[in-house]
């Protein structure tokens, strides 16, 4: 193989595909990219780490067409600093490929591409156009609970995607994520439903695959989205993203997102937001809750470390139920009120027995439910 | 009047396999060294010290070989067995890749250990019909991921999938459905009865108890006059009841360390000293695991291989080997330690406050659709 590439677009995306082929995989090839100098004067991009896959398609010049498979990390930091903006690549013999010309060389050991994974670029499915930041959007919420490296519940690892029509015929991709203590949902509109393969109605979407692909959301073309042969395919102009879905059920949380008028409190989420930080200063690991007071009219809120002190803020809300105290994790209350693009937040809280609901005033689409800690 | 609850409410069905690696180290072993492959392995301690067979492979087990016997016996019985010692780095990264494997089959998993799990597959969650088909489906992907060989057991609930797991060892699987149960309880051995060792087999032979049918002949307050609690789970069990569910957030249970002494001792000043120098062992890693424990288990082994432990409970966890050893002469003298030399010493600490638990944080009432 030898062609001549453009800096600017390949460092793009070697930059972009780093944290798939840095992941530690039991095959040593998957810490490379494979580059396929085709005879159409394109080149072929790929990276895996056995659960995501990419596959990219960019002009290149192309003088003999093949493969070659090079340490991705490597590559990157070579085509980085070199001093040019096309840079010759070029396979010479026992995958010795050769980078740069004249007075600057590197000779870099390569891996057989034959021996790179199969990876999943095929798109012969229906796929669906949707908005791109607006889906970008769905999967930032869902990952503000991220997954834990130590939890054995599948449900938690992944987003559970699903596609619903409302009473008004809208139509809605609704994203939902749990760490088993909170939950976030987001829908977001769309102009055509998702569609499944056979007989599902939901997909559960790995979050660690979707971190990277958030990476490629970074233009508002819109991107084609669908699954296949138990994969969840992206599809962006000549790039293909693929993750493969995890296999297992998720929890019924519609009942938990319920909400209960009469227990709705409604907060300037601003000051909550900046109340909550001031408290959390004493909290840390050991001692991470804030106990919320509710009195007529008025919210204490309160922190307790043995090791550091104490601290109270009062704040004046429009209160009127019986008084009672509860604690949360100042972290997931924080995190769920960022999330909110609006100025009002409401929260729906019964006691200190059952879920929390927090959400926007006037948004429906992103809900957040956390769950006290007993006091 | 123990038929009062019965038949009211009957739980729903559920579906269990127990999964059971085949000679899991020794088959490792082999795996990786085909030398090996066909010859008798006995992975453990060193056979010309006093160390035991941590597990063997199906070929040594002609001859009479088992996991738990001292090494230098297994020699006896066979000279021309390979002996190698155990890679536990090795065994732990297989059994996290048959864990995952695991996780695709079941929402709900209960590790035994590194090389056995309950499943409850009552959500068919690969929709793949049936929790036999499930079984081999998972017998298949194990073995085609590590090269090595389980064996599994379904049935309706734990005692019958653990007992049929081991039936048709190895890479057998055994289905005892609803049905069968009965007939298959009173034929089975009461030492196959969960909780039933040397011990209790003797006592419940002297009894007359020999099959299931015994135990269910001889009704449930009869065993427990004879067996404490235990009876009534006797009964239960071969009455085809057993509810324990499957525990899929079963997280570590206990952190301890044990030797087997070069020789036999009886001074219980150095039977101190040895658990001092344990105990520094448990607290460094106590210490590296963030952990704590309420209660503190000691263990002895005595010269004729029997073994007692003793353990004592504190309101405030332990972790510093300082304070383990503050009660440990106290334990000590609770065993026959001193009147009789001791083979083994062992020490552990338990019972650790779940964080979350601690910190209080209440999970989310997800309700499953089964």
């Amino acid at each position: 193989m030898k062609c001549r590439l453009i800096k600017n677009e390949i460092c793009e995306v070697l930059a972009k595909i780093q944290g798939i082929s840095g992941r530690k995989t039991n095959l040593f090839i998957t810490s490379t990219v494979r580059l396929t100098g085709q005879g159409d004067g394109t080149i072929q991009i790929e990276a895996t780490d056995l659960e995501t896959d990419f596959s990219g398609i960019y002009p290149a010049e192309v003088e003999v067409p093949g493969s070659v498979c090079i340490n991705a990390k490597k590559l990157y930091e070579i085509l980085k600093s070199y001093p040019s903006d096309t840079i010759l690549l070029n396979e010479i013999e026992n995958r010795w490929i050769e980078i740069g010309e004249n007075n600057l060389l590197f000779h870099i050991v390569g891996m057989n591409p034959d021996d790179f994974p199969e990876i999943g670029k095929d798109t012969e499915t229906e796929l669906i156009a949707v908005d791109s930041f607006q889906f970008k959007k769905l999967i930032e919420k869902n990952l503000s609970i991220p997954s834990q490296a130590d939890e054995k519940r599948i449900y938690t690892q992944g987003l559970f995607f699903e596609s619903h029509t409302d009473e008004e015929e809208q139509t809605f991709l609704r994203g939902v994520s749990t760490d088993s203590k909170r939950m976030v949902k987001y829908d977001m509109l769309s102009d055509h439903s998702f569609v499944f393969q056979g007989e599902e109605k939901y997909i559960l979407i790995p979050k660690k695959g979707l971190g990277e692909l958030l990476k490629f959301l970074d233009s508002p073309m819109p991107v084609r989205i669908g699954a296949l042969n138990n994969r969840f395919v992206v599809v962006k102009e000549s790039e293909i993203f693929s993750i493969t879905l995890l296999e297992g059920g998720f929890p019924g949380y519609q009942d938990i997102m319920r909400k209960d008028p009469d227990s709705l409190i409604e907060f300037k989420r601003q000051e909550l937001l900046m109340s909550l930080r001031r408290m959390s200063i004493l909290s840390d690991d050991d001692f991470r809750s804030i106990i919320f007071s509710f009195e007529e009219n008025k919210l204490t809120l309160m922190t307790s470390n043995p090791d550091l002190g104490e601290s109270h803020e009062e704040l004046s809300i429009s209160y009127e139920r019986e008084p009672f105290e509860v604690a949360f994790n100042p972290k997931f209350f924080m995190d769920a009120l960022s999330l909110i693009e609006e100025d009002d937040a409401h929260v729906f809280i019964r006691n200190n027995q059952t879920p929390c609901i927090i959400k926007g005033k006037s948004d429906s689409y992103l809900t957040s439910v956390i769950m006290p800690i007993k006091i | 009047m123990y038929h009062k609850n019965k038949n009211e409410n009957p739980p729903a069905l559920r579906k269990i396999i127990h999964v059971d690696m085949d000679a899991f180290y020794a088959a490792i072993e082999q795996r990786d060294n085909p030398v090996l492959k066909g010859r008798p392995v006995i992975v453990g301690g060193n056979p010309k010290g006093r160390g035991v067979v941590a597990t063997c492979s199906y070929e040594a087990r002609k001859f009479g070989i088992h996991s738990a016997m001292s090494a230098a016996q297994a020699i006896r019985k066979c000279p021309h067995a390979v002996f190698i010692r155990p890679r536990k780095e090795v065994y732990a990264a297989v059994s996290r890749q048959i864990f995952a494997i695991c996780q695709k089959f079941s929402n709900c998993i209960e590790p035994l250990s590194l090389d056995e799990a309950f499943l409850d597959v009552s959500e068919d969650i690969l929709n793949l019909g049936s929790a036999t088909r499930t079984a081999e489906k998972l017998l298949e992907t194990i073995h085609k991921h590590t090269g090595l060989t389980a064996s599994a057991g379904v049935s309706f609930n734990k005692f019958l999938a653990k007992v049929a797991s081991d039936i048709r060892k190895p890479a057998g699987l055994t289905v005892i459905r609803p049905e069968d149960a009965p007939a298959f309880l009173e034929k089975l051995p009461v030492r196959k009865f969960f909780g039933v060792g040397k011990t209790t087999e003797k006592k419940m032979h002297s009894h007359n108890l020999f099959t299931g049918e015994d135990i269910k002949a001889m009704g449930e307050e009869k065993l427990k006059n004879l067996f404490g609690k235990a009876g009534k789970e006797f009964y239960a069990f071969a009455m085809g009841r057993d509810d324990r569910p499957v525990m899929a957030q079963r997280s570590r249970k206990s952190i301890g360390r044990e030797v087997t002494l070069e020789r036999d001792i009886r001074d219980t000043g150095a039977m101190l000293a040895i658990l001092k120098t344990l105990a520094e062992d448990v607290e460094a890693s106590l210490v590296r695991k963030k952990h704590a424990g309420h209660t503190l288990t000691l263990k002895v082994k005595y010269p004729d291989f029997r073994s007692a432990t003793r353990s004592m409970s504190f309101p405030c966890p332990l972790w510093r080997a300082e304070d383990m050893m503050e009660k440990m002469p106290e334990l000590l003298a609770r065993t026959e330690a001193g009147e009789k030399a001791v083979r083994l010493l062992g020490l552990a600490i338990s019972q650790f406050p779940d964080t979350e638990q601690t910190k209080g944080q209440m999970l989310l009432p997800f309700v499953f659709h089964k």
